[in-house]
């Protein structure tokens, strides 16, 4: 794998380390997740405290499938971002994200920084779309994904449930890359 | 005056020995919109052959970004790990050439950009964009010209406004010949040579004659292997060879 890392940097001038995540990443991101607690780590698609599933994702990893981002600092997993896409078909230009950071570094600007690096991926990739869904309780997401250029486009009540089995309203945004490509 | 116009050549010198070779001659003079280097892997003879044809160019971000590294801090991962690869390989004396380039150029038949005519850096992708710029044209922000030249979208397109105001698309015919109204505005983009993304892997380009005022777009086959194999010697992202494949 060639070396595509590149710095950057906190609203408190923490320095991160941005790169794919390659085969030799399953153990700091395997301590990454056992970090995180019950809470966040229930929204999180697949079942990342199972190491089957860890080494499942290291074993197939496919960059033209799931493209992983991992942000580390002093070498320590601090977030995982991935971007989603389907090589055919009706959803060959949409890409649909998902992210997870670190509590230790919410709202220092570290979530905005990886899904800027994902919104210049995707028009690199060719994706015209972006899609991301998640609880429209997370306040904290949805500033993060408006000020990245997302718009919420959906919100369906009471699709999923939480930990708890409390009903969860959905919020669906959606962001037009070609027209945000400004920035890249 | 026939003037060919390139853009976004990106260190792909097969396809802009291509193109160079479909000119034979037909041209007055060369233009090219930008982006002589990044992401393949023939910088240095890009650069030479501009020099050596007597090509007339501006300055891409990504030349920008070769001599200043600063420019890539907003790049994405693979496009700036293609600027710190074209910048070890970079001789001075062609890094000092794509630093004296100018940013943009006024013409007596057009303006010329690389991204749009007020930043490098920006796209005219969406109508939203082109409307903007049109606009803008019309106002006289870039001098009398009613034909903006711009590339790097890497995808060949016309942008027309009337004389109503109307700002539209113009569909470029199978045979690729557009003869444009006097009266009204336009921007042009002639594609890419080096890396199109128009779903079609040949390099693209268009001959403007500013008499007739027609523009004759050219699609041109290269050795795509021999890029490709370039690409993976001097351990660039895979992505930019599936790119030249796919033409996306």
């Amino acid at each position: 794998m060639i070396d595509l890392t590149k710095t950057g940097k906190l609203k408190d001038g923490t320095e991160v380390i941005l790169r794919p995540m390659t085969r030799n990443d399953r153990e700091p991101v395997g301590d990454f997740f056992a970090r995180l607690t019950p809470s966040v780590l229930q929204y999180v698609r697949n079942d990342v405290t199972n190491p089957k599933v860890l080494d499942e994702w290291f074993d197939h990893l496919n960059y033209d499938r799931v493209f992983p981002l991992l942000a580390l600092k002093d070498k320590k997993v601090m977030a995982n971002a991935t971007l989603h896409r389907v090589g055919h078909g009706w959803r060959k230009h949409l890409g649909t994200l998902r992210i997870v950071v670190d509590p230790e570094l919410h709202g220092k600007g570290l979530g905005t920084l990886m899904i800027n690096e994902l919104v210049d991926l995707s028009h690199e990739f060719g994706l015209e779309k972006l899609m991301v869904e998640f609880p429209l309780r997370a306040h904290g997401a949805l500033a993060m994904f408006k000020k990245a250029g997302f718009s919420p486009r959906a919100v369906i009540e009471g699709l999923m449930k939480d930990r708890h089995g409390e009903n969860l309203d959905i919020v669906i945004m959606v962001m037009d890359v070609a027209a945000h490509a400004d920035r890249i | 005056m026939r003037v060919a116009v390139l853009s976004d050549i990106h260190a792909n010198i097969e396809a802009f020995q291509a193109v160079v070779s479909d000119l034979e001659h037909r041209t007055d003079r060369i233009l090219n919109l930008g982006d002589l280097v990044g992401y393949n892997a023939s910088p240095n003879e890009c650069v030479e052959l501009a020099r050596d044809i007597g090509m007339h160019s501006i300055q891409g971000n990504h030349d920008q970004a070769a001599y200043d590294l600063s420019v890539a801090e907003s790049f994405n991962i693979f496009a700036r790990k293609a600027i710190l690869w074209t910048r070890s390989v970079l001789t001075k004396n062609n890094m000092l050439s794509l630093y004296n380039l100018p940013l943009t150029c006024r013409f007596t038949y057009a303006f010329a950009c690389h991204g749009s005519p007020e930043n490098t850096h920006s796209y005219i992708d969406l109508p939203f964009q082109a409307r903007a710029t049109l606009k803008k044209m019309k106002k006289g922000s870039w001098g009398k010209a009613k034909i903006c030249l711009f590339g790097h979208t890497h995808k060949r397109k016309i942008w027309h406004m009337d004389v109503r105001g109307k700002v539209a698309p113009v569909e470029i015919p199978s045979d690729g010949t557009v003869r444009l109204n006097e009266d009204d505005f336009y921007l042009l983009n002639p594609g890419s040579v080096g890396q199109p993304r128009n779903g079609d892997s040949r390099s693209s380009y268009f001959i403007f004659d500013t008499q007739d005022n027609t523009l004759k777009f050219r699609l041109v086959e290269y050795d795509l292997s021999e890029t490709i194999k370039k690409i993976m010697n001097a351990n660039l992202p895979e992505l930019f060879a599936e790119r030249l494949v796919h033409g996306t």
